[in-house]
């Protein structure tokens, strides 16, 4: 049985205070959802523990079977058994999945996994998501679909076997057949190793299909309301405006960035200088 | 697997088919090659110091050569291809050795209906200079150009890498990328593309980066539980590894992967 334990956590991304002292405990076999209005947090809390250096944890603490979370570096946490699905996966040319995904079963393994046993086991899971049978020899998420970069996150889970997993928001760009390829996925994963699931998603579909255990809903960087499945079911059909009368508290309002505006460029990568 | 020393025979015309050749010497050599066929040659140098090539791809023939760097000294190449009507030259270039290195080569694309792929791949832990030059010189030509080079402490790359068409090669296309990856902003790598274009009718573009990883592909591939230098090791030898698929012979492939894999583990670990 793995716990994962946050208690009064506070997050701030370049000194403004994002996560206000969220608390939550997820032990293995749950399934916990998490709701809330856009920009108030969740992706925060995601990334907080999975360690992304953007996010500045200023006060509480996140543990993992009573070991401290905090103290480790991203790839840490991974091998001791967090896994985030990224709401946003990077691409990353030159790098096949293949590769990727070997080297990674690899680091949390004392001797490599033979070729052909990850060879079955990779044919097995593309095959489980019904991606297309060259994915591991593709660049990893280059030129993928937003529907197939999800998808691959969680051939990734699959294959990694977290004790913690959490999932950003990973039904967005799913069509209905895919949705529930994934959240059936995901639930078998569950069922086969037990572990523990923490889930953003706006869409009360997905946690249908994924039965949470738990619901929270996080307003304004605090959990403001918890309750089990019938929670989900009344933001679905009420929305969020009963729990802000209710608790009386102002959701923030996701702040809608400007794209620059190009004036165009010649072919080089933007990130790239002449050094 | 079979090799041939071609130390002693500066005249060759390459024969049909695949071979594999060995240069070893510290002596001045000047290899004279001509392709009338269809071939590959995957050209090891051991040893050299300075290595001039010149080969003509006569008219309908087509060459695939792999020069691969594996000398401990310094070295000079100085490369000059002709291309004749309607052939082809696939021309790649890699290494990752820790000697230094000043390369000049250049592809004149000379009959109609010529083309040339160029490549190179370079690990730079050293000095490692180049000049490439493709050039149309007749119309319905095309020439395309791929480096990529990954610099690490100590290392200093550079490349001149320029495309050209003259008036007259209408219908010709010159491509070009060069990308360069550092680890940190200590380490120097200078690409300077050019275009010289002086006919209407073509096609023509360059692509340049320097730079160091993308910091969120860092954090996405961290967050699978690779390390800071496993990451390293991953991308780099995704940016030196299509060099190794350049021939298709499958045992020379697994060769030079494994030596690849090894180099750059072996440098990323430091």
């Amino acid at each position: 049985m793995k716990e994962l334990i946050i208690q009064d956590l506070h997050v701030s991304i370049e000194d403004k205070e994002i996560l206000k002292g969220v608390s939550l405990a997820i032990k293995s076999n749950e399934i916990h959802a998490l709701m809330g209005p856009n920009g108030n947090g969740k992706s925060t809390l995601l990334s907080a523990i999975m360690g992304h250096p953007k996010y500045m944890v200023t006060s509480g603490s996140i543990t993992l079977d009573g070991v401290d979370v905090l103290s480790m570096s991203v790839d840490e946490r991974s091998r001791a058994g967090l896994f985030l699905a990224m709401q946003y996966p990077q691409e990353v040319p030159g790098v096949t999945n293949s590769d990727f995904l070997r080297a990674a079963m690899n680091a949390r393994r004392e001797t490599p996994i033979p070729l052909f046993s990850f060879i079955k086991e990779m044919e097995k899971t593309v095959k489980d998501l019904e991606m297309k049978p060259d994915l591991a020899h593709r660049f990893l998420n280059e030129g993928f679909s937003g529907g197939e970069k999800k998808r691959n996150e969680i051939v990734q889970m699959k294959m990694l076997k977290p004790s913690m997993a959490m999932l950003d928001e990973i039904d967005s760009g799913l069509d209905v057949d895919a949705l529930k390829i994934v959240a059936s996925s995901v639930v078998e994963l569950q069922k086969e190793i037990g572990c523990g699931i923490l889930a953003v998603s706006h869409y009360e579909r997905f946690y249908q299909l994924l039965k949470p255990t738990h619901a929270h809903v996080l307003v304004d960087g605090k959990i403001v309301v918890e309750g089990n499945e019938e929670l989900v079911t009344k933001i679905d059909t009420e929305g969020y405006d009963w729990i802000y009368k209710e608790f009386n508290i102002v959701p923030i309002q996701e702040e809608k960035k400007l794209a620059p505006l190009s004036l165009g460029s010649c072919a080089a990568s933007s990130k790239g200088k002449q050094v | 697997m079979k090799l041939i020393d071609v130390g002693g025979r500066n005249n060759v015309i390459i024969a049909d088919g695949y071979q594999e050749w060995i240069i070893d010497t510290l002596d001045p050599l000047t290899l004279d090659l001509t392709c009338d066929g269809v071939s590959s040659v995957f050209m090891n140098v051991k040893r050299a110091s300075n290595l001039k090539i010149k080969m003509t791809v006569l008219e309908n023939a087509g060459c695939t050569l792999l020069i691969w760097n594996n000398t401990e000294t310094k070295v000079e190449f100085d490369e000059t291809y002709v291309v004749e009507k309607s052939s082809y030259l696939n021309l790649a270039y890699g290494e990752c050795n820790v000697s230094d290195t000043n390369r000049n080569s250049k592809v004149s694309l000379m009959g109609a209906g010529a083309s040339a792929i160029i490549k190179s791949a370079t690990l730079c832990k050293s000095k490692k200079i180049s000049s490439i030059t493709c050039e149309s010189l007749a119309p319905h030509t095309v020439g395309n150009m791929e480096n990529y080079s990954v610099v690490l402490e100590d290392g200093e790359y550079k490349m001149d890498a320029t495309g050209k068409i003259v008036k007259g090669a209408y219908d010709s296309r010159s491509h070009q990328t060069s990308r360069a990856l550092t680890f940190n902003e200590k380490q120097k790598a200078t690409i300077i593309p050019q275009l010289l274009i002086d006919e209407n009718d073509v096609e023509a573009s360059h692509a340049t980066s320097v730079g160091q990883i993308d910091e969120n592909q860092m954090i996405y591939l961290q967050s699978r539980g690779l390390t800071h230098n496993q990451v390293l090791s991953l991308i780099t030898v995704g940016y030196l590894m299509p060099i190794a698929d350049f021939i298709e012979n499958e045992e020379l492939q697994q060769i030079l992967r494994k030596e690849i894999e090894s180099k750059v583990v072996e440098s990323c670990s430091i």
